[in-house]
């Protein structure tokens, strides 16, 4: 598998057994996430707090499905865009289905592979 | 601004004027690598660069076929440059404003980022997201 594959694999199977210590290993200091639950970009910083909102107990199941993948690298540069679904269940609420495109930028640095810009966009 | 910053700045200010009606379609796609993927507002699909071009085609006209725009302005905010080595990333915020032919104004905000690759010569996109503001979570979900 491409390297940058491996690490976006990586950064999902992480992301969706909680992990986040792994998820943020492979996450730039410097990134840029877009996220459909907020107008505004997140920094890593205001994306940890908003993560920290959701990882306190309020889902009974939660998984992020990403399909269709593309995946291209130039040189030290590369981008895995396509679709993804997030599915989960809420604690004392009903389901909660979310299609989307969506776009990770990689930088290889030191450490392989690390993201450095984050879309997610819901369509 | 180091130089390296100061022309990424530069490749998106050139590029982004592509997207007016006073630009140049050319502009914008000489910018986009031959390899870019690009997420639109318009589509719910991952466009690459045939298929974007083919877009922005149906939108702006050319080879005899008039635009479908009397006016269109794509105007950029609060607007961030990062570079990591040979790597760059433009991001921010939009506002699409427009007139179609015979038809009211249109008007669209949201976020976009651009993640550009320097390949020696000249800063280039790789990827382009648009994520309209539309697309955001906006209301309460359902109990």
């Amino acid at each position: 598998m491409n390297p940058l594959a491996s690490a976006f694999a990586a950064l999902t199977a992480a992301l969706n057994r909680g992990d986040l210590a792994a998820f943020y290993a492979a996450t730039h200091p410097r990134m840029m996430m877009i996220d459909e639950d907020s107008p505004w970009r997140f920094d890593l910083e205001g994306f940890k707090d908003h993560i920290r909102f959701h990882g306190g107990g309020v889902w009974e199941s939660f998984a992020w499905q990403p399909h269709d993948v593309n995946v291209r690298v130039l040189g030290a540069t590369g981008v895995v865009a396509g679709g993804a679904t997030f599915r989960g269940k809420t604690q004392n609420a009903v389901f909660r289905l979310r299609h989307c495109c969506s776009r990770t930028g990689g930088c290889e640095t030191e450490r392989d592979g690390d993201g450095c810009s984050g879309i997610r966009r819901r369509s | 601004m180091d130089p390296e910053a100061q022309s990424l700045e530069e490749a998106f200010r050139i590029a982004i004027h592509g997207w007016r009606s006073s630009g140049r379609s050319a502009d914008l796609l000489a910018f986009l690598h031959d390899e870019a993927l690009v997420i639109e507002s318009d589509t719910p699909f991952v466009l690459d660069k045939t298929a974007y071009a083919n877009h922005l085609g149906f939108h702006r006209g050319g080879d005899g076929t008039p635009g479908l725009w009397e006016a269109i302005d794509w105007v950029a905010k609060d607007v961030k440059y990062a570079l990591l080595g040979r790597t760059g990333i433009v991001s921010g915020g939009f506002s699409i404003r427009g007139k179609p032919r015979s038809a009211g104004f249109r008007l669209r905000h949201g976020n976009f980022s651009m993640l550009c690759v320097w390949d020696g010569q000249q800063w280039r996109a790789l990827a382009v997201t648009l994520s309209p503001m539309q697309s955001h979570v906006l209301e309460a979900s359902p109990a």
